[in-house]
C-alpha cells in the first residue's frame, strides 16, 4: 500500500509520518499515546474521539488521518500549561462534570470550540452545540454548568479560553 | 423542605470534595480498559452466529489460517481439555457455542493475529455452516408448551449457590428460576375488597450503553492467568476461571480497571474467559475488544410483562395485591434468576398490604444473555406498580399522592417478615417532593403531572474485606476490591479513612480491585460498596488509630484519653507530635508499619432473599411533562428526585449519581428499546438505539438528598446511586395519562405511541 507522508502540529508539536491512505485519525494518534481520544460508537454519533483540526471538532474515528496533513490537532493531552489546568478542564474538575471520564476529553474540547464561536452562550446554546456529545453517566447538567462555568470565568478574569 | 445536612455534619465528608481522580481524568491520565496494552499483546476478532437458534454443522477454519499474521484459531474443539462453562447462577453459558448457537451474535470462533486488520479478515474468511432451529423471543413463545428448550441441562453457578436454592436443574421448561412469596388470605381478600383493580404492564429490553464497549486483555502462563478487564466483580471473574481451568483461584489474578461507565454491563463474567483460552492457545498476551455492537450483544436488561391486581377499599386502604412478574432473560441465565428474585421480591411496591401473593420468573428465550443493570429488576416492577397505584386511585377518586401517602410503609413498618423494617421517611418526602413541583396548582393543556415512589433492597447475605496500611511517612494505603465505574468509590474510600484516622485526603492512596493484592469482596453492585466496603474500610482505619494512640501514648507519657489526632497531628496536654514521628519513635517496639484488617459481614437470616438488607434504597420521583398532540412527543418540563443517602460522604457524587441515573430514566420512559426481529437485533448501535441526549433535559431538574444519618455505613451513610432509573418512567408515564386522558402500559413512551393513544381515546369518545 501506498504511503502518504504528511506533516502536521499536534498539540504544538511538529510531527511529519507516513500514513497509509485508509488509517484512521483516531489509530495514528492513539498509537502516539494521546489516549485521551475514546473509541466508542465508531460511527460519528457520540462525540468521544473528537479532536480539535484547526480549532473545528472532528470525530476522530471517522476521520482519514491523511485529513490532519498541514492541520494543526489539539487534544486533550495538549490543554494544561504544565501543571496549570486548562479554564475548562478546571471548570469540569469545579463542577463534579464528570463520573466516569470516557466522554470528557470529547466533551471538553467540543465545549472550547463552541467558547470560541461563542465567548457567552446561553442554557440552549450550549445544548444544542454539545447535541454530539453523548455522556451516559451525569445527566448533561453539570456539564452545561461547567461550560458556563469556563465562560463566566473567561468573562471576569479575562483568561483566554483558546488561542 | 426537605432535611437536608446533619447538624454535626463531620469534617472532611458530606460536602461537595472534588473526587481524587478527577485531575488525572480530565488530564487523560489514567488508563481506561480499552487503553490496556501488554507486551507482547496480540489481538482478535469474534466470529458471531447471524442466527438466534441453529445448530452448528460445522466450522471451516483452513481460509483463515492462511491470512498473514494469524497466530490461531479458536473454535469448540479447543475446549475439551476445559470445563468451559461459567455464570453467577447456572454455568450454563459455554466460551464459545459448543453444538448449538441459542442467540443471535453468541461467539462461534475467534482469531489471534498480530493485528486488528488480521484478525478481522481472517475471521470474515471462516465458514460456519448453521442448520436454523425454531426461535424463542418472547415471552409468550416460551412458555408454549410445545416450546422448544432454550436450557437442556444446567449445573450450578457458584457465586449465587446460597441464595439461588429451588432450581430445575433439568429445565424441563423455559422458566429458568421461580420465586414465590405469600402471606394472608388473599382470594379472601380480595372477595372482601370494596374494588378489585387488575392491570397489565410491558417493558422491552433495553441496553446499558456504557460509552466504552467491554474490554479485557488476558495472559497465560506458568504463574497462572492474569486478566486486565473492566469488571464490577473481580472476585466472581476470579472464581470462573479458577473453575474453567482447574486452577486454584490464587494463580488467577484479575485486575479490574477503571470502567468507562457500566450500570451493571460490566458485572459478573463477560468475555475474561474467552480472552484467557486465547492467550493460552497463542500462547502469548491476548486482546479482546468489543465493539459497542458487540457489547449489546453480550449483556443487556430483561425484559417484562407485569400482572397487579389490587383489593382496596373504598376508603384507599389496600388489603389484597397479587403481583405476577415474568422477567425475559436470555439463552443464558447470567444474572437473570437473581434479578427476578430480587425485583420480584419487591414489586409489590414500598406499601402496606395485609394479603399479599408474588410469583416472578425468569424465562430463557434465544436472546442476548440479560443480567445486572442499574435498579436489577425493580424499574421493570415500578413500571407496572406505580402506573397500577394510579389506577386504584382513578378507581377510588381519590388523589393519587393522597392514595400514596395512606399506604406507604412507614419508617420502622416491615415490607416482609425477617428482612429490615423500613428505615425512611417515604410518606413525607413524597408530600415535600409534591408540594414543591406544586401538585395542586392549575396545569395548562396537554400538561400533566405524574409521581412514583420505588424501593430497593441492597445485597445480603455479603461481605467485603480492607486492609489499610499506615506508613511510616504517616501516608495511607487502602487495599481493598471495590471496582470504579465511575461513581467515586475510589475517593469515598479515601474519604472515609481519612475522616476516621483525621488526617488529610492526600495522604491516602486507595488501590484499584487485583485480586493478587486486595482481600475478597463480594461485588461492586446493588449500591452496596460506600456502606459494605466503606465499613471495612472504616473498621481498618479504627484499629489503626488505635494502635496509633496507644503507642503515642506510650511515647508521651499520657493516657489514651488525653490524646487527640486533628489534621494528622497527636496532641496531648501541651505537646504535638506528627504521626510519622510517633511510628519512628516506637519503631523499636511495635515496629514502624501499623497493618489492620477490616471486614464487614452480612450472615444469611430468614429473610425472604436469604439475608436482611443493610438499608432500603428508596426513589421518589415528581414530573411535569408536555405533550404535543400532532406529534405524540413528550418533553419533560420539571424532574424532581430525591434519594435518601443517610450521610453524603460526598455530596457532589450522591447528586450527579442521582440526576444521572434520573437522565437514563428519561431513556428508559421515552426511548429505549432493543428491537428483535427473529431474535435478531435490528439495533445494536448509537445511530439506532435512542440514548437521552443534552436536549433531553428538563427544564427544572433536581435531586435533593435526604440525610438524617440514620445509615448503617460509615457516619450514618446508605447507599445510593440507582434511584431515579427505578421511579422515573412511571412518574413520566402516570403524568402522560393525566396530559393526554389515557394511560399507556407499555414502555418506552415513543411519539407513535403516544399520538396512538390520543388518537384512540378520540375514537373512544
Amino acid at each position: 500500500m501506498k504511503k502518504h507522508n504528511i506533516t502536521s502540529s499536534v498539540n504544538e508539536e511538529q510531527i511529519n509520518i507516513d500514513v497509509n491512505a485508509s488509517d484512521l485519525l483516531i489509530d495514528v494518534l492513539r498509537d502516539k499515546g494521546l489516549i485521551s481520544i475514546k473509541l466508542a460508537c465508531d460511527m460519528q454519533v457520540c462525540g468521544a474521539c473528537t479532536v480539535l483540526m484547526d480549532g473545528q471538532p472532528f470525530s476522530s474515528c471517522t476521520t482519514l488521518a491523511i485529513e490532519m496533513d498541514g492541520k494543526e490537532i489539539l487534544t486533550t493531552e495538549g490543554l494544561a500549561d504544565g501543571e496549570n489546568l486548562h479554564v475548562i478542564q478546571q471548570a469540569f474538575i469545579d463542577k463534579g462534570a464528570l463520573q466516569c471520564g470516557f466522554c470528557t476529553s470529547g466533551m471538553m474540547l467540543s465545549s472550547l470550540s463552541l467558547l470560541k464561536e461563542n465567548p457567552n452562550p446561553s442554557e440552549e446554546e450550549i445544548k444544542h452545540y454539545l447535541h454530539g456529545n453523548i455522556c451516559r453517566c451525569t445527566g448533561y447538567s453539570t456539564i452545561v454548568e461547567a461550560v458556563q462555568h469556563a465562560a463566566a470565568k473567561q468573562q471576569q478574569e479575562g483568561v483566554k479560553i483558546y488561542d | 423542605m426537605i432535611k437536608s445536612g446533619v447538624p454535626n455534619a463531620v469534617s472532611g465528608t458530606g460536602r461537595r470534595i472534588p473526587r481524587k481522580d478527577y485531575r488525572a481524568r480530565v488530564t487523560a491520565k489514567l488508563p481506561f480498559p480499552s487503553d490496556i496494552r501488554v507486551d507482547g499483546m496480540l489481538e482478535s476478532s469474534i466470529v458471531r452466529s447471524p442466527f438466534a437458534h441453529a445448530e452448528i454443522e460445522s466450522i471451516d477454519i483452513t481460509d483463515a489460517m492462511d491470512v498473514p499474521g494469524v497466530i490461531c484459531v479458536l473454535t469448540q474443539d479447543d475446549l475439551k481439555e476445559l470445563d468451559p462453562y461459567y455464570g453467577p447462577v447456572f454455568r450454563d453459558q459455554p466460551v464459545l457455542a459448543i453444538d448449538r448457537v441459542r442467540y443471535e451474535g453468541e461467539p462461534v470462533a475467534a482469531v489471534v493475529a498480530i493485528d486488528k486488520k488480521s484478525a478481522y479478515m481472517a475471521a470474515s474468511l471462516i465458514d460456519v455452516s448453521y442448520k436454523p432451529l425454531p426461535v424463542i423471543d418472547t415471552i409468550e413463545t416460551a412458555l408454549d408448551p410445545d416450546a422448544p428448550k432454550v436450557q437442556t441441562e444446567t449445573l450450578k453457578g457458584g457465586h449465587y449457590s446460597k441464595v439461588i436454592t429451588n432450581t430445575d436443574p433439568s429445565n424441563s421448561s423455559n422458566i429458568a428460576y421461580k420465586f414465590d412469596y405469600d402471606r394472608g388470605d388473599v382470594s379472601a381478600a380480595f372477595e372482601a375488597a370494596d374494588y378489585v383493580i387488575d392491570n397489565e404492564y410491558h417493558v422491552p429490553i433495553i441496553h446499558h450503553f456504557p460509552l466504552e464497549p467491554i474490554h479485557t486483555v488476558a495472559q497465560y502462563d506458568e504463574s497462572g492467568i492474569t486478566v486486565w478487564t473492566g469488571t464490577q466483580t473481580a472476585a466472581v471473574v476470579r472464581q470462573d476461571l479458577a473453575l474453567i481451568f482447574g486452577l486454584p483461584q490464587a494463580k488467577v489474578r484479575v485486575i479490574s480497571i477503571p470502567m468507562g461507565g457500566s450500570f451493571g454491563a460490566k458485572a459478573f463474567t463477560k468475555i475474561e474467559p474467552l480472552a484467557a483460552v486465547l492467550a493460552k492457545k497463542a500462547g502469548r498476551p491476548v486482546r479482546v475488544a468489543l465493539s459497542m455492537q458487540e457489547t449489546a450483544r453480550t449483556i443487556r436488561r430483561a425484559g417484562a410483562r407485569v400482572k397487579i391486581k389490587s383489593g382496596v377499599t373504598k376508603d384507599g386502604a389496600i388489603v389484597a395485591r397479587s403481583v405476577n412478574i415474568d422477567y425475559q432473560i436470555g439463552a443464558y441465565a447470567d444474572c437473570g434468576p437473581r434479578v427476578a428474585q430480587k425485583g420480584g421480591y419487591v414489586s409489590a411496591g414500598p406499601y402496606r398490604i395485609p394479603n399479599l401473593e408474588i410469583h416472578s420468573r425468569a424465562i430463557y428465550s434465544n436472546t442476548p444473555p440479560s443480567g445486572a443493570y442499574r435498579g436489577f429488576g425493580v424499574p421493570q416492577a415500578t413500571w407496572a406498580y406505580e402506573q397500577h397505584t394510579d389506577e386504584i386511585a382513578k378507581t377510588i377518586n381519590m388523589d393519587p399522592v393522597e392514595f400514596r401517602l395512606k399506604n406507604l410503609l412507614e419508617r420502622g413498618e416491615l415490607y416482609a417478615d425477617g428482612d429490615t423494617p423500613m428505615d425512611s421517611d417515604l410518606a413525607l418526602v413524597l408530600k415535600d417532593l409534591t408540594n414543591e413541583l406544586g401538585w395542586k396548582h392549575p396545569l395548562k393543556p396537554w400538561r400533566g403531572r405524574g409521581v412514583a415512589v420505588s424501593f430497593k433492597p441492597s445485597q445480603a447475605p455479603s461481605e467485603s474485606t480492607a486492609i489499610a496500611r499506615l506508613h511510616g511517612d504517616g501516608s495511607v494505603s487502602i487495599l481493598m476490591g471495590t471496582a470504579e465505574m465511575g461513581q467515586g468509590s475510589l475517593s469515598v474510600m479515601a474519604q472515609i479513612a481519612a475522616e476516621e484516622l483525621h488526617i488529610s485526603l492526600n495522604h491516602v492512596f486507595v488501590t484499584h480491585p487485583d485480586t493478587a493484592m486486595v482481600p475478597f469482596d463480594s461485588t461492586t453492585t446493588a449500591s452496596r460498596s460506600t456502606v459494605a466496603m466503606g465499613s471495612a474500610v472504616q473498621d481498618a482505619a479504627k484499629k489503626i488509630k488505635e494502635k496509633l494512640v496507644k503507642r503515642a501514648a506510650v511515647l508521651l507519657h499520657v493516657s489514651v484519653d488525653e490524646i487527640t489526632i486533628e489534621n494528622g497531628m497527636i496532641n496531648a496536654r501541651e505537646q504535638q507530635l506528627a504521626i510519622s514521628e510517633v511510628l519512628m519513635q516506637t519503631k523499636q517496639q511495635y515496629g514502624i508499619e501499623i497493618c489492620e484488617v477490616g471486614q464487614f459481614l452480612l450472615t444469611p437470616t430468614k429473610a425472604p432473599l436469604g439475608g436482611s438488607t443493610p438499608f432500603w434504597e428508596p426513589c421518589w420521583v415528581a414530573t411535569e411533562v408536555e405533550v404535543d398532540p400532532a406529534t405524540g412527543r413528550v418533553k419533560i418540563i420539571k424532574l424532581l428526585t430525591a434519594v435518601d443517602a443517610g450521610k453524603a460522604i460526598n455530596l457532589q457524587q450522591v447528586e450527579g449519581q442521582d440526576i444521572g441515573s434520573s437522565m437514563q430514566g428519561i431513556g428508559a420512559a421515552l426511548y429505549e428499546q432493543m428491537i428483535f426481529e427473529d431474535g435478531v437485533l435490528s439495533n445494536p448501535s448509537l445511530v439506532q438505539y435512542r440514548v437521552p441526549l443534552f436536549n433531553d433535559l428538563p427544564d427544572d431538574f433536581r435531586s435533593h438528598v435526604i440525610e438524617n444519618g440514620d445509615g448503617p455505613g460509615p457516619f450514618g451513610a446508605k447507599g445510593v446511586g440507582e434511584g431515579g432509573l427505578m421511579g422515573v418512567p412511571a412518574a413520566v408515564g402516570n403524568a402522560v395519562a393525566q396530559a393526554i386522558g389515557i394511560s399507556i402500559n407499555q414502555l418506552p413512551l415513543t411519539p407513535e405511541r403516544v399520538w396512538r393513544a390520543i388518537r384512540d381515546r378520540g375514537d373512544l369518545e
